[in-house]
This record gives C-alpha cells, sequence and structure tokens, in this order.
C-alpha cells in the first residue's frame, strides 16, 4: 500500500515557542497508526496542520500521493473525530449527521443510507431521533466517531476518541475502529491509553516537545526500548519490585542467594508500552 | 456550494428556535417591548433642546423679537427655516417640530384687549408627540411674557386701551356684539384701567412717547372680538399625512420592538460561532468540504431570515391587532431587505471579533445597547441631548428605524428611501466582509 500521509520536515511556532520541530514520518494505506506523547508534546497541533486547519511554517504534508492539506480531495477524504464533542446538543443524532453529511456533499439517497449505516456502526440506531444533550458520554462520543466516519473518509484521524467514557462504550468504539480499519480506512489514533495502542495499531509514533523520539510497531518498540523485565516477589512479608534487563540471570542469583527459603510470589513482567513511553518521554509531570 | 450553505442556514435556524432563552429575546422580548411602550408612548419627560425649525413669514420687529426669544430659550434649539423646509424636516424626522409665525403675527401679537390673538401653526413630529404639549407650554409661557412685559409699559398699555376701547365701541356700534351687558362691563373696566394708567397710581408714567387716544383711524373692526387675554392661540398642524392625521403610539414603538427582535437575534447568532469554535463543531466544518466563506454567508443568510421573520410577524401583529400603519409595502420590503441586510453583516463582525462565549455575549450586548441608546431604540432622540444628533449618524438603529417609519407613516418617496437604505447596505457589506476577513485570517494564524 503506498504511504497515504507524508509529514516531511514540519515544524510550527507559537510566538517564540517551537511546538512542532522538524518532523517527518508517514502513513502507510489501510495502517492503524498510534500518535503518542506527554501533554503538550505537539500531538493536537500536528493533527490540525494535517487535516489542514494549521499552516506549518516550514515543511511539507502530502496526502493520497499528491494533495495538499485543506484541498478539496484532501477534505473530502479525511474523516476528524476531535477530542472534543464537536456535535450540536440541541439537534438529533440523525440531524447532526445529515447536517455534517451535507457539509460532505452527500445527495439524498445516499445520504440517508450513511446515516442508518453509521448509526448502525456506533450501535446508536435505536437514538437517532433523540437530542444529543440527553445522550450520555459514551452515546455522544460514539456519534462524534459515527460523524468522522460518515462520509467513509480514507483517511480517519481519531484525536483520542475513548476519552472519559465507561469499558463499554470503549470496547464499542474500539470495535467500530477495527472494522473500519478491517474495511480499509487508514487511521491516526491518539491516545493516552496505551492498551488501546496495543490492541489496535500497526505501527505507533512517539513525540515528545515537538519531536519524533520513536516509530515502530507496538513489538519493536518493546524490543528496542522495553529493555527491563519487572521482576517481583515476596520476601519477609514484604513485596519487592526489581526492574533487569536480564531477568533470568536476575531470578538466578535470587534463587541461589542465602535469602532463597524466604522468597515467594515470583513473578516477571515483560515490558509494556507504558514503560517504553516513559523511557523515552521522562517521568517528570507534564502540564 | 448553496446547497451547503443552506445546510448551515437551516441547522442554525434550527438550533436558535430550540433554544429558548435565545427565542424568547428574539421573538417574545420586543412584542413585550412594542406593546408596553405603545401604551405609554403619552408620557413625558425632562426636554433639553428640542430641536424646532421656526418660520417667520411676517418678519415684523414683534416676530423677530419673539424668534430671538425662542432662541435664547434653554428648552429649545432654533433653526430659522421657510415653510416648506420647515415641514420636510420634521416630517423627515430631523427635527422634532416646526412653528410658523404667519403674516400678521406682530400686529396681532400687539393686541391685548381685543383684535385678533395672535396666532401660530405648530407642527410636531408624530413619533414625538410627548413634546408636543410641552411645546404648547413653552411657546405660551414666552407669548405669555410679553403679555406681562406689555402690563409694566404704560405707554403701550394706554395704547393698546384705547386701541381696544375704539374696537369694542365699533363693534358695539355696528351691532356685532350680541350680549350688551357684557360689552358695556369691557368699556367701563377699560375706561377705568385708562384713568389708572394716567394717574400717579399706576407705576412708570408715560414718558412722552405715549400714543394715547390715537386708536381712531385703526382698521381693526372685523377682528374686534374681546379674546379674554389669551396671550397666543396654537393650531397644531399634522405631520406627513394630511388626510389621515397623526399614528398613533404604536406605530412609533412597533419599530423599536422590531429593532430589539433584531438585536437579540444578532446576539444569538454571534454567539453561535464562537460556540461552534469552542465545542469543535468550527473545526469539523472546515475539515469538511465547505469553505469558509460557506459557513459564514450560511450563518449570515440564518441571521436575514430571522430578522425579516421578525419584522414581519410584529408588522403583521401591530397591524392586525393594534392598527398600525404600513402606507407604502413595496417600500417597506426593501427597507426590511436593507435592515436584514445590515445587522446579519454586523452579526458575522462581532462573532468574528469574540474568541469566547463571554466576550462575544459581552461585546454584543455593549455594541447593542450603545447602538440602541444613540440611535433612539430607547430613548427618542428628542429626549436626548443635542450632542446626540451628531452621534445618532453612527448608529444602525437609527437609520433602521428612520427605514422602519418612512413606509410606514413619514411616507418617504423612494428617492427619500434611497439614502437611508444605502447607509444600511454599506453598513451591512462593509461588515461582513471584514468579517470573513478576519474570520479567515484567525483560521490561518492560530
Amino acid at each position: 500500500m503506498p504511504d497515504i500521509l507524508i509529514l516531511d520536515q514540519i515544524s510550527k511556532q507559537f510566538d517564540q515557542s517551537k511546538v512542532i520541530n522538524q518532523l517527518s514520518f508517514s502513513v502507510k494505506g489501510g495502517e492503524i497508526f498510534g500518535l503518542l506523547g506527554p501533554n503538550g508534546a505537539g500531538k493536537t497541533t500536528l493533527v490540525n496542520i494535517m487535516t489542514g486547519l494549521l499552516n506549518a511554517d516550514q515543511g511539507t504534508v502530502t496526502l493520497f500521493e499528491k494533495h495538499a492539506p485543506g484541498d478539496n480531495f484532501a477534505r473530502a477524504n479525511i474523516g476528524l473525530a476531535s477530542q472534543s464533542l464537536a456535535l450540536y446538543e440541541d439537534l438529533t443524532a440523525a440531524e447532526n449527521l445529515r447536517f455534517f453529511g451535507k457539509m460532505h456533499a452527500l445527495e439524498k439517497t445516499a445520504l440517508k443510507t450513511a446515516v442508518s449505516q453509521t448509526l448502525a456502526v456506533v450501535g446508536l440506531e435505536d437514538r437517532a431521533n433523540q437530542r444529543v444533550k440527553e445522550f450520555s458520554g459514551g452515546m455522544k462520543r460514539r456519534l462524534n466517531l459515527a460523524v468522522a466516519i460518515l462520509h467513509k473518509p480514507k483517511l480517519l484521524i481519531l484525536d483520542e476518541p475513548t476519552v472519559g467514557v465507561d469499558p463499554q462504550s470503549r470496547n464499542a468504539i474500539m470495535e467500530s475502529i477495527q472494522t473500519l480499519s478491517d474495511q480499509g480506512h487508514s487511521i491516526i489514533y491518539t491516545t493516552h491509553y496505551m492498551e488501546e495502542v496495543e490492541k489496535l495499531c500497526d505501527r505507533v509514533a512517539i513525540i515528545d516537545k515537538g519531536q519524533l523520539v520513536a516509530l515502530d510497531s507496538v513489538n519493536g518498540l518493546l524490543q528496542t526500548h522495553g529493555k527491563n523485565h519487572r521482576i517481583r516477589y515476596s520476601q519477609n512479608n514484604k513485596v519487592i519490585t526489581v526492574d533487569s534487563d536480564n531477568p533470568l540471570q536476575k531470578i538466578r542469583e535470587l534463587l541461589n542467594s542465602e535469602q532463597q527459603a524466604r522468597i515467594s510470589n515470583l513473578s516477571v513482567q515483560s515490558p509494556t508500552l507504558e514503560q517504553v513511553f516513559l523511557n523515552l518521554t521522562g517521568r517528570e509531570l507534564r502540564d | 456550494m448553496t446547497k451547503k450553505l443552506l445546510a448551515v442556514t437551516q441547522k442554525d435556524l434550527k438550533l436558535l428556535y430550540r433554544d429558548k432563552g435565545g427565542f424568547f429575546f428574539t421573538f417574545i422580548f420586543p412584542i413585550i417591548m412594542a406593546v408596553f411602550f405603545g401604551s405609554m408612548m403619552s408620557g413625558s419627560g425632562g426636554i433639553k433642546g428640542i430641536s424646532l425649525q421656526v418660520v417667520d413669514a411676517d418678519q415684523s420687529v414683534i416676530s423677530k423679537a419673539f424668534v430671538d426669544k425662542l432662541d435664547a430659550a434653554a428648552e429649545l434649539k432654533v433653526v430659522l427655516s421657510d415653510e416648506a423646509t420647515a415641514r420636510e424636516t420634521v416630517r423627515k424626522g430631523k427635527a422634532a417640530a416646526y412653528l410658523i409665525l404667519p403674516k400678521g403675527f406682530g400686529e396681532a401679537k400687539g393686541n391685548l384687549f381685543s383684535g385678533k390673538t395672535a396666532t401660530v401653526q405648530l407642527g410636531v413630529d408624530p413619533k414625538r408627540s410627548a413634546i408636543k404639549g410641552l411645546l404648547q407650554g413653552v411657546l405660551m409661557s414666552y407669548a405669555a411674557e410679553d403679555m406681562q412685559s406689555a402690563f409694566t409699559d404704560t405707554s403701550k398699555m394706554s395704547t393698546q386701551i384705547n386701541k381696544s376701547l375704539a374696537e369694542v365701541r365699533q363693534a358695539r356700534d355696528s351691532g356685532e356684539l350680541g350680549d350688551n351687558d357684557k360689552t358695556d362691563r369691557l368699556l367701563d373696566f377699560l375706561d377705568n384701567l385708562q384713568e389708572m394708567v394716567d394717574t400717579d397710581s399706576f407705576n412708570n408714567t408715560s414718558d412722552g412717547n405715549s400714543t394715547v387716544g390715537n386708536t381712531a383711524d385703526d382698521n381693526t373692526s372685523e377682528e374686534s372680538q374681546f379674546n379674554g387675554f389669551q396671550p397666543l392661540i396654537i393650531e397644531t398642524q399634522a405631520i406627513t399625512v394630511n388626510r389621515d392625521g397623526p399614528p398613533s403610539g404604536y406605530d412609533v414603538s412597533f419599530p423599536q420592538g422590531i429593532l430589539w427582535g433584531i438585536l437579540g437575534c444578532l446576539s444569538a447568532f454571534s454567539l453561535s460561532l464562537v460556540s461552534e469554535r469552542n465545542q469543535g463543531t468550527l473545526s469539523r466544518l472546515l475539515v469538511s468540504s465547505a469553505n469558509r466563506s460557506t459557513i459564514l454567508a450560511g450563518k449570515a443568510l440564518a441571521c436575514f431570515l430571522t430578522i425579516i421573520f421578525i419584522a414581519v410577524s410584529l408588522l403583521l401583529l401591530g397591524k392586525l391587532v393594534f392598527g398600525i400603519q404600513i402606507k407604502q409595502p413595496d417600500l417597506m420590503v426593501l427597507s426590511l431587505v436593507a435592515i436584514g441586510f445590515c445587522f446579519s453583516g454586523l452579526m458575522i463582525l462581532f462573532s468574528v471579533i469574540s474568541k469566547s462565549e463571554k466576550a462575544a455575549s459581552g461585546i454584543t450586548w455593549a455594541a447593542m445597547m450603545l447602538m440602541a441608546m444613540a440611535g433612539g431604540g430607547m430613548i427618542p432622540l428628542a429626549f436626548m441631548p443635542a450632542w446626540m444628533t451628531p452621534v445618532s449618524q453612527f448608529s444602525p438603529v437609527k437609520w433602521s428605524i428612520l427605514a422602519l417609519e418612512g413606509p410606514m407613516w413619514r411616507q418617504f418617496s423612494l428617492i427619500e428611501m434611497l439614502p437611508v437604505v444605502a447607509v444600511l447596505f454599506g453598513i451591512g457589506m462593509v461588515s461582513f466582509l471584514l468579517g470573513v476577513r478576519l474570520f479567515k485570517w484567525q483560521s490561518s494564524s492560530t
């Protein structure tokens, strides 16, 4: 599959602060591409540049092989589910979908079909005529996703689509995303939930302070950056945790030591994406 | 593009009608305002600087002195004019009233006890009917001042008494006065008064300039009715429509009510763009196939249609229930389109300027209040200081009210309407283009 999005040496500055700094990567057609980064890393700015809402100060963005963000083809083929619930609360679910469908130039029959199909995808077909302000948070999130996929975009950009929803709604949203991927949509997925990335994404980019710090598949990231296994055991009624890049050697040492008889509940945890993320971006708080 | 524009319009109209607060201030509040102020329109207040067009057709010393006295009055702002200009100026709402001192005013003003009483013609802008009584009072008080000064000037007094004695006797002898007892009593009173004036008991005796007894050849027999010491007769004249008389207070309050509805509409739609920005729907629209101009034009069209709906609804209500006049429906259509265009453009500008909903609310209401106050939307301009008149030229509310009143009861011709609607179209166009430009600049720089 050819690259559906290519970012080349993108930089963006607000006032004196460089939010994106010489950032480059590409997204392949049909893949789910995870975009991770701590707060303030530049994810939303990057999303805005990809969608044409913002212009980059430097660098180029190429969409669908030859298009620029903001041109008609690009706009017609991008779906955006932003972090905020971009919905009209006083309209019903169907009215919201119909309105945004018209904005994507869907005509009567196609629009009607798209609305009913999309509502079915996100499990809201029974709530089509209910006003959004009466929806739960999870239902609103699902509708937010529905609006983004209504016009069957080639590239779907999901900016934290599961934030603040219950496990059932999150599961439903993730299933919908997987279905869309199976149908051939390319998806850029930003989130702070590492397990979602591990479960969904084919490749993951981690950015920090506007720069790309890692880009690989989840396994690749774990192998490259997840050096330490976590060994946990109880000794004298205390729980002890030790990180080691050679867990077998460490366990041998423990079992051969004089304290061996007092060790119990020994477990070894493989490196996680969260550990990788923290290794790469540090542990200091970000605001 | 048209379909997208109409989709934005349809969506915004739905949202407005489903927002109870917005609906109230856009549709219900203006009706309350129109009816309430219509019923209160006879009220009055302190007046300073009532603009008065004065026509001195007499050009006598007395008429000029009377005009000078009016000119010096704090309550009035006198502008000398000819009759046609004076009537037109008031009809167009550019002056509160006109006053005509007809030929013979000076001579009649000299009559104290007999002869024709001085008569003036007063025309008051029906929209400012509350000041009619006040103007009458002001004119009467200055006329009475003149009479009082005549009583304290013995030479004038003596001349007047002699003149009156001659006139009354002539009228009695010719049989014009039916009640002889009353006439005799008046003649006795004038004789006694003459004696008093000629003696030292009456202060300030003649200084040698007296014209006592010099009344025989005064040819005023046809005006010899006893005037009862009335200083002035004020004939009021209807403005605008000679046949139908002045309009009611509702003819004044309904245009104001329409403007309040429009201002409510302006507020609601200005907030909508800021809300869209904050809740993320604007980003979603900008990512979609709709361009920025389409989005703004769709919103402006929704605002325009709502303004037309408000205006037509209130005009219909006013006409059917309160009997307001709409004399030129064709020109009213032109006015409504111009007003709708003007305020839709302003809405776009206000909505783009504001960054947050609070800011939008504050900016829009502050601007609305200033426009309404300066334009006579809250208090008629006649009740405001003189310096407000030039300020009001900058308020679209003033032009909108004029655009509504022109076809209602001011009977503006098309030529007279054109400058008014041109101003409104101009404000709307400049505001819309500024708004679109600012919106594009904001979108690309933040």
